[in-house]
């Protein structure tokens, strides 16, 4: 191709797009090139086609990252969303429950080895059903509360609310296996809620006939169960009447 | 070889979804290589919004290249994303002369030329050009995007955009760009001869 006809080619944008596009045969596109070394005229011309191209170019560029950035940000707001709150369920439901069995196991931990209070915390008293091992205290006491032969169900008094409270016991050897821990010192407790209140299950080894069982309220967080002149202490915090 | 089947069937399937113009493609991509692109960048002077940016603009090439049909399946996607990833961003720290420390991944790339309309990135014109497409309406903005972006012929635009056929197509581009080029001379104060 000569010179001649070649200054014509950037005159018609027909011939300057596949150029640009790389869309000519490498023959072609390399005499173009050639040709535009030594013609200002044609390189202008070029440039400003290139430069119009480039910049509908740039245009989709953005647009399709504006479009993805969209996407990620508004994917990652319901992924964080619903993490979140994934995340801050699972802690409440594990720390209820290494609460839950961190007392439970230290309860029997203790029992074994000193004198203490049941304490039962807040969460454990939201429980249903609860099993609870207390040392049995060997001190004579004077009730000041109601005593009964036999008794099974007490009504506590604290303020203006009432909680009823039964106790009932068993045989040792109704323990379950699994809460049999070799002490006789050692009263497993059974705490449960009933439609008519709390009902506390004693396992005892002592003749069902010879029992005597009380329940005095000492404080408004003190509970203290007596067996035959001994007393367990239970202790909730912030109060027995109306916690569970 | 499970896990190369694996990938290559994964990436086909992407590969596919991107051909169909499906930008979730890309943003199941975006998901995968995040992690070794946040490690390339924050490895190399550059932060986490850094990295996300140039893998958003490693995403772009890949569609660019598949759309114009010029993508050349020869490694798995994740390969070419980090590549492309790293040659954007080590051009980009080349740009603002930052202190690079001299690591091999660097000179690895560093022989990677940016194409000439590429270079032209930052050019005042090219600017507004980019901002009177902001402006333009459809059907030009779509009709020039797809002629000149995607690459498609006239025959597939007068599918796309229902135009008659293809010398419709070809008319309505030349009145198109006509607008743009008006567009961007009013930008440029009347200067853009």
């Amino acid at each position: 191709m000569g010179d001649r006809q070649l200054k014509h080619w950037t005159k018609s944008v027909e011939n300057i797009e596949p150029y640009l596009m790389h869309q000519l045969d490498e023959v072609k596109e390399k005499e173009y090139t050639d040709h535009l070394q030594m013609c200002e005229e044609c390189r202008l011309r070029v440039q400003k086609e290139q430069e119009l191209i480039a910049g509908i170019l740039r245009f989709g560029r953005m647009e399709l990252k504006r479009r993805i950035n969209q996407r990620i940000q508004s994917e990652q707001g319901r992924r964080f969303d619903w993490a979140q709150v994934a995340s801050i369920a699972a802690a409440v439901v594990l720390m209820f429950a290494a609460v839950f069995m961190i007392r439970w196991f230290t309860d029997f931990e203790y029992g074994r080895t000193r004198n203490r209070e049941i304490v039962f915390k807040d969460n454990e008293v939201s429980q249903r059903s609860l099993w609870i091992t207390g040392k049995v205290i060997m001190q004579p006491r004077i009730f000041r509360g109601t005593l009964s032969d036999r008794a099974s169900s007490f009504i506590i008094k604290q303020g203006n609310a009432t909680q009823t409270i039964s106790i009932k016991y068993k045989q040792l050897t109704e323990l379950p296996p699994t809460k049999r821990i070799g002490d006789e010192l050692i009263i497993p407790t059974f705490l449960e809620q009933t439609s008519k209140g709390l009902q506390l299950t004693l396992y005892t080894n002592a003749p069902e006939q010879s029992l005597t069982m009380g329940i005095e309220a000492v404080s408004a967080e003190s509970l203290i169960v007596y067996i035959k002149g001994q007393q367990i202490a239970y202790n909730i915090p912030g109060g027995w009447a109306g916690r569970i | 070889m499970q896990t190369p089947f694996f990938f290559l069937n994964n990436d086909s399937k992407l590969l596919d979804a991107i051909r169909n113009g499906d930008e979730e493609a890309l943003v199941e991509l975006f998901r995968q290589n995040r992690r070794p692109i946040t490690s390339l960048v924050t490895r190399n002077q550059g932060s986490e919004d850094d990295a996300e940016d140039v893998l958003q603009e490693a995403m772009v090439v890949l569609w660019e290249r598949v759309r114009s049909r010029s993508f050349e399946y020869q490694a798995k996607l994740s390969t070419f994303i980090y590549a492309t990833a790293k040659n954007i961003w080590f051009r980009r720290l080349a740009r603002h002369r930052r202190e690079l420390h001299a690591t091999e991944e660097a000179l690895d790339v560093a022989t990677d030329d940016a194409s000439p309309l590429e270079e032209l990135e930052e050019n005042e014109r090219v600017l507004a050009v980019q901002k009177a497409m902001e402006q333009m309406g459809n059907p030009c903005r779509d009709l020039l995007l797809l002629f000149y972006w995607e690459e498609r012929s006239m025959e597939e635009i007068a599918i796309k955009l229902g135009f008659a056929n293809a010398d419709t197509v070809k008319s309505k581009k030349y009145q198109c760009k006509k607008s743009l080029e008006r567009l961007v001379r009013s930008m440029l104060g009347g200067s853009d001869g």
